[in-house]
C-alpha cells in the first residue's frame, strides 16, 4: 500500500512504529518530525542546559529506535514509553558524570519589580532566563516532573508510568517541585506580575 | 505568580516561551534517515525470503500445527489413493479408450473420386 505525506500525518505513533519495524522510511521520518523538538527539549534542560550532550542523547534515542523497534511494548502509548526511555538516558548520564550545571546569571539576576512592564520582549526573555536558571537548581526528579507535566502536558498516571513512581509520590513531588521553584524566584527576588493569571 | 507559587497556567506558559529558543541540530535528522536507509535494505532483504518459513518448518516450534498438518496431508492421499479402483475395466463404447480415431478430419482423407484433377479415369 503507498501512503502520501497527508495519509501518514494522520497515522497514530504507535502504528508509525509498526511500520517502521518494516523498515518504512517515510513512518520514520513522520516519528522524528513529530518527537525530535520535545525530545531535544527534554534533554536540554534535564542536562544543565547542555546543547551538545542533548543532541547526543536525541541521536542515541532514535539510533535506539532505527535498530530496536521492537523494543517499544505496544500496550503502551508510544510518548509515554519514549520519554521513560529519555528518562532514564537521563538518569544514566547523571550516573555517568555529575552534571555540572552551567549557570552564570547568579551575580546579575535583576529583579523585576510588580512595577515594572514585564509583558516587553526584553523583560520577558530575562524573566524566562531567569526563571530557567532556577529551574536547572531542582533536582533531576523535581525537574523531569516539571517538564512532562507543564511542557509535554502529559497526565498524573501517564508521568507515574514514565517515572515508574506511584500517583500519590507524583502528586506530591509535582506539588513540592512548584514550592521550591517559587520559593527559590522569591530568595532571588524575582516576582512575576499578576497579569500573568 | 500567586503568594501560594507558580499556577498551572504560568508554568505552562513559561515552558512554552522557553521552549520557543531551544532547538535540536537539523544535521541529526539527515544523519538519522541516512543510517534508517542502510538498516531498512537489510530488512527488506530479508523479508523477501523464504528464510523464515523454512526455519519455521524445521523448527521444534508449534509442532502440534505441524504434526495435524502432515497427518490432513497424509490423509487426502491414502484416500486419493484408495478411489483409484483399477480393477475397474471400461466400456468398449468409452472413446476415450478407442485406439481408432475417428477419420473426420479432411486431411487425413483419401482425396474424392469427383476430383477431376486426381482421377485416376481422366
Amino acid at each position: 500500500m503507498i501512503f502520501t505525506q497527508k495519509d501518514i500525518q494522520k497515522v497514530t505513533d504507535e502504528k508509525l512504529m509498526l511500520r517502521i519495524r518494516n523498515g518504512d522510511k517515510m513512518a520514520f521520518n513522520e516519528l522524528y518530525a513529530r518527537y525530535h523538538q520535545r525530545l531535544f527539549y527534554y534533554f536540554f534542560r534535564m542536562l544543565g542546559s547542555d546543547r551538545e550532550l542533548a543532541n547526543d542523547l536525541l541521536q542515541d534515542i532514535f539510533v535506539k529506535i532505527i535498530h530496536k523497534p521492537e523494543l517499544f511494548n505496544a500496550d503502551y502509548r508510544f510518548s509515554s514509553w519514549i520519554f521513560s526511555v529519555a528518562n532514564n538516558m537521563c538518569k544514566n548520564e547523571y550516573r555517568r558524570k555529575e552534571v555540572r550545571k552551567i549557570i552564570s546569571s547568579d551575580a546579575d539576576i535583576a529583579e523585576i519589580s510588580a512595577g515594572q512592564d514585564s509583558e516587553s520582549d526584553e523583560d520577558k526573555k530575562d524573566l524566562i532566563t531567569q526563571i530557567f536558571a532556577e529551574l536547572e537548581q531542582l533536582d533531576e526528579n523535581q525537574k523531569s516532573i516539571l517538564i512532562l507535566r507543564y511542557k509535554e502536558n502529559f497526565s498524573i498516571k501517564e508521568i507515574s508510568e514514565i517515572l515508574e513512581l506511584p500517583k500519590g509520590t507524583v502528586k506530591s513531588r509535582l506539588h513540592y517541585a512548584r514550592l521550591e521553584l517559587s520559593k527559590k524566584m522569591t530568595e532571588k527576588g524575582i516576582v512575576i506580575n499578576g497579569n500573568h493569571e | 505568580m500567586n503568594k501560594n507559587g507558580f499556577t498551572d497556567d504560568d508554568l505552562t506558559r513559561l515552558f512554552e516561551e522557553d521552549s520557543k529558543n531551544v532547538s535540536a541540530d537539523p544535521g541529526i535528522g539527515k544523519r538519522l534517515e541516512h543510517l534508517f536507509m542502510i538498516k531498512s535494505a537489510s530488512y527488506r532483504t530479508f523479508q523477501n525470503s523464504f528464510a523464515g518459513f523454512f526455519k519455521w518448518i524445521f523448527s521444534w516450534s508449534n509442532v502440534p500445527v505441524k504434526a495435524a498438518l502432515v497427518s490432513i496431508v497424509l490423509f487426502i492421499s491414502v484416500m486419493n489413493h484408495q478411489t483409484g479402483n483399477h480393477q475397474f475395466v471400461a466400456p468398449g463404447c468409452d472413446t476415450m479408450i478407442k485406439s481408432d480415431p475417428f477419420k473426420i478430419d479432411s486431411a487425413n482423407m483419401l482425396p474424392f473420386n469427383a476430383d477431376t484433377c486426381l482421377s485416376e479415369n481422366s
